[in-house]
């Protein structure tokens, strides 16, 4: 394979796991939580780790 | 007997949190209370161990064969993320109460650098061999996880006597103690070095 061909492979794979990684985002995002999950995030009063998407720190 | 000692290994002489430092922010963020210790060391055993099975299929089938083994630092980020994401999925919608107990804590693994770690451990070659098969590297990443679970709990311990400890210097509070402790945590787990 010609290193420009390898480049247009890796540029697919990568294509692919972004896709990969975008569609399973979606799709968690569309699937309703159970019952009595609801409320997480304001069930936590956060912790150093303020990257967490719970952490009341990311609302503000 | 290989996987005994991998175990010891892991969990005791070469625990990945006291020897490379990896995981400390959730470290000191998670283990304020033993509940959420142990939420987050189950969480962490299963994804390190899941991640590290796809991370090592897509190195050795995908980008190995391809030649473009360069990618792996970013396709392993991915994959761990996607992976989180599906299993966040599939708790919600097929094992709610298994949801409920890990739900919190999914988010964070995404960014717990051990898991990270270990993916990129079990694609190591030395001379151009990979240093782990298959069955190895679902040991090394199974024990890996839980040395990370057993200085999780143990520091949750010590980290609820320090939060309830009422003569702490104020300079002392918080992050500051927690970090001598876990400097003697590593002080004290040296002492299995030499072990095997």
């Amino acid at each position: 394979m010609s290193d420009v061909a390898r480049i247009f492979v890796a540029i697919g794979v990568m294509a692919i796991l972004i896709a990969l990684y975008i569609g399973s985002y979606v799709l968690n995002k569309r699937t309703k939580k159970p019952e009595g999950c609801k409320d997480f995030a304001s069930s936590c009063s956060g912790c150093a780790v303020t990257s967490c998407s719970h952490n009341p720190l990311k609302e503000e | 007997m290989q996987f005994l000692l991998m175990g010891i290994g892991a969990v005791l002489i070469n625990n990945i949190i006291l020897t490379r430092f990896l995981g400390i922010c959730p470290l000191l963020g998670v283990s304020k209370s033993n509940s959420s210790a142990i939420g987050m060391s189950l969480a962490v055993i299963f994804v390190v161990t899941m991640s590290a099975i796809l991370s090592y299929s897509l190195y050795m089938y995908v980008l190995v064969p391809l030649k473009i083994e360069y990618l792996r630092l970013v396709s392993f980020i991915l994959i761990i993320a996607s992976f989180v994401q599906f299993v966040e999925m599939f708790l919600k919608r097929f094992v709610p109460a298994l949801y409920k107990s890990l739900g919190i804590y999914l988010p964070l693994i995404t960014t717990n650098c051990v898991v990270l770690a270990v993916s990129l451990d079990v694609v190591a070659t030395n001379g151009g061999v990979p240093v782990y098969n298959f069955l190895n590297m679902v040991g090394y990443a199974f024990f890996t996880g839980v040395g990370y679970a057993v200085i999780l709990i143990l520091f949750s311990f010590i980290q609820e006597r320090l939060i309830n400890n009422k003569n702490m210097p104020k300079s002392f509070q918080g992050s500051g103690i927690a970090l001598v402790t876990i400097g003697l945590l590593v002080m004290a787990f040296l002492g299995f070095a030499g072990m095997i």
